[in-house]
């Protein structure tokens, strides 16, 4: 597919290591000791989810990855694969529960989200930043408990349990922040 | 970033160098940032342009990589310490700590020991930060610290597999022993030693790159050179300058080789430069030090592009 050189690394290029598609979190030039120049790179391995720490001499290619991000919305899940669908194309798609990883507890349907495909699958499911779902078990708040301090765990729609203020109730829609797992606030319904 | 808080810093900065080394009788010099010899350094880079007249091209010339070549044929000519400020070239590197056009502080010293002359470049910094801890090691006593390991008398391999052992960026395969060291430092020095506060000189480094340096004269395998490092950043790099003429040529020659064996470009010999050697040269020390790197130090920016208003991607 083409090769990409240390002096175009930067942070979200995809390349191929050992076979495996790697995005680029942090690459930092380097020139110790007046001699050779390097790259250490800080990279994810997208097959597996590790983050590597790797020094390229400066001037090293690396395989370019035919990788490619696209919105897609999320339809179903038949519990073992997730169906996702290409609002431009109307293609569907099937991401495993790897490539789902965190994103299986804040998809109910219709969301659109971040697909990462990697020859023709999906690798990686993001979740869109924020998403509001409803409470279907927690301990009773009491009235007028608003007051500040204290948490219990609540069980959304989908599964996933967050730590909520005392005066949420069974039913609420609740505002969640995928990227940290907690309560925002209440979503306006 | 704003541009009049850096712009003043800088002025700052270049006026109170100068009122240091007029206090102390340095004298300031310029020297050409155009010349027809470079570094033979194999592992840096020219800007190369061409004197023409008429349009036809009559010379190549290179922008210096630092103006210690015509400083040094100064000081054969006077026997005066000198100081300068001016810009240095380095091609194609550009970092959080590169830019490739860059400023630098150098100066020698007559008379002095290499030691003296860090004594001297800690005395500068000190106008301009402070410091809670002043270190001074030798490079050989920081590998047997913090990796238990002789650099000078360690196998590749055994060199190689301190990175894994110890968790560390893993190293291109095909690094060698100096290589390996090299990026073995910059760990030591940005895992424990990156503080702002903390001023580090690390002395007598292997003789396997000795720059323009004198060897040791109780031990050949190490140069009389020091490296400073302020918050994990290299800051100055100074040694005792070679005066032998004919160990210089060879120096000269053997990176010839190595600029060839690596498929870069020849450099012309500085046939002037030996001969300044060979007529006569003082002992004396010389330092040089990126001034935009100390600005960053002052500023407590992490970037050299924060304290460039032009730096290279901006352009």
């Amino acid at each position: 597919m083409g090769s990409y050189s240390t002096n175009e690394f930067k942070g979200g290029l995809k390349f191929l290591m050992n076979g495996d598609p790697c995005s680029i979190i942090e690459n930092e030039f380097v020139k110790p000791g007046k001699g050779q120049a390097f790259n250490r790179v800080k990279y994810r391995n997208l097959k597996t989810g590790r983050v590597i720490e790797k020094t390229f001499k400066s001037g090293e290619k690396v395989e370019a990855a035919d990788i490619s991000e696209a919105e897609m919305q999320y339809l179903y899940s038949d519990g073992d694969v997730w169906h996702f669908m290409d609002p431009k194309s109307f293609e569907q798609y099937q991401a495993d529960s790897a490539a789902m990883d965190e994103a299986v507890q804040w998809v109910k349907g219709q969301e659109m989200c971040t697909v990462t495909i990697w020859n023709g699958m999906p690798i990686l499911v993001s979740p869109p930043h924020f998403v509001d779902l409803e409470v279907t078990d927690t301990d009773p708040g009491l009235r007028g408990d608003t007051s500040s301090g204290g948490n219990k765990p609540a069980t959304l729609e989908t599964g996933a349990v967050v730590q909520v203020p005392l005066f949420i109730n069974i039913g609420e829609i609740l505002r969640v922040n995928t990227e940290s797992g907690e309560y925002v606030s209440r979503a306006k319904s | 970033m704003d541009a009049l808080t850096t712009i003043v810093q800088r002025a700052e900065l270049l006026k109170k160098t100068r009122q240091f080394f007029d206090e102390r009788g340095v004298l300031e010099v310029e020297t050409p940032l155009l010349y027809p010899s470079f570094s033979t350094d194999p592992y840096l880079t020219p800007f190369v342009s061409d004197y023409c007249e008429f349009g036809e091209k009559r010379q190549m010339l290179y922008l210096q990589s630092s103006p210690e070549n015509c400083m040094k044929r100064l000081i054969s000519l006077t026997e005066q310490s000198i100081f300068q400020i001016c810009k240095a070239f380095r091609n194609g590197e550009q970092g959080r700590l590169h830019n490739p056009e860059f400023s630098l502080l150098e100066w020698y010293r007559l008379g002095y020991s290499y030691k003296q002359l860090s004594d001297e470049v800690a005395t500068l910094l000190n106008q301009f930060l402070v410091f809670k801890k002043k270190i001074k090691i030798n490079y050989c006593e920081l590998f047997e610290q913090y990796f238990n390991l002789d650099p000078l008398t360690s196998s590749r391999q055994k060199i190689y597999q301190v990175f894994s052992q110890h968790a560390l960026s893993e190293p291109p395969d095909n690094a060698n022993k100096q290589q390996c060291l090299d990026l073995l430092l910059d760990e030591i020095i940005r895992k424990n030693y990156s503080e702002t506060e903390t001023l580090l000189f690390i002395f007598d480094y292997p003789a396997w790159q000795p720059q323009m340096a004198m060897l040791h004269p109780e031990n050949p395998k190490l140069v009389q050179r020091f490296e400073c490092y302020i918050g994990g950043i290299e800051l100055a790099n100074g040694y005792q300058e070679l005066t032998d003429a004919i160990e210089q040529k060879k120096r000269f020659e053997q990176d010839s080789l190595q600029r060839q064996s690596l498929g870069f470009e020849p450099i012309p010999v500085d046939e002037a430069y030996l001969k300044s050697l060979e007529k006569s040269f003082p002992m004396c020390a010389g330092v040089a030090l990126g001034l935009d790197r100390l600005l960053m130090l002052i500023e407590r920016k992490k970037t050299i592009q924060e304290i460039m208003l032009f730096s290279h991607e901006r352009l």
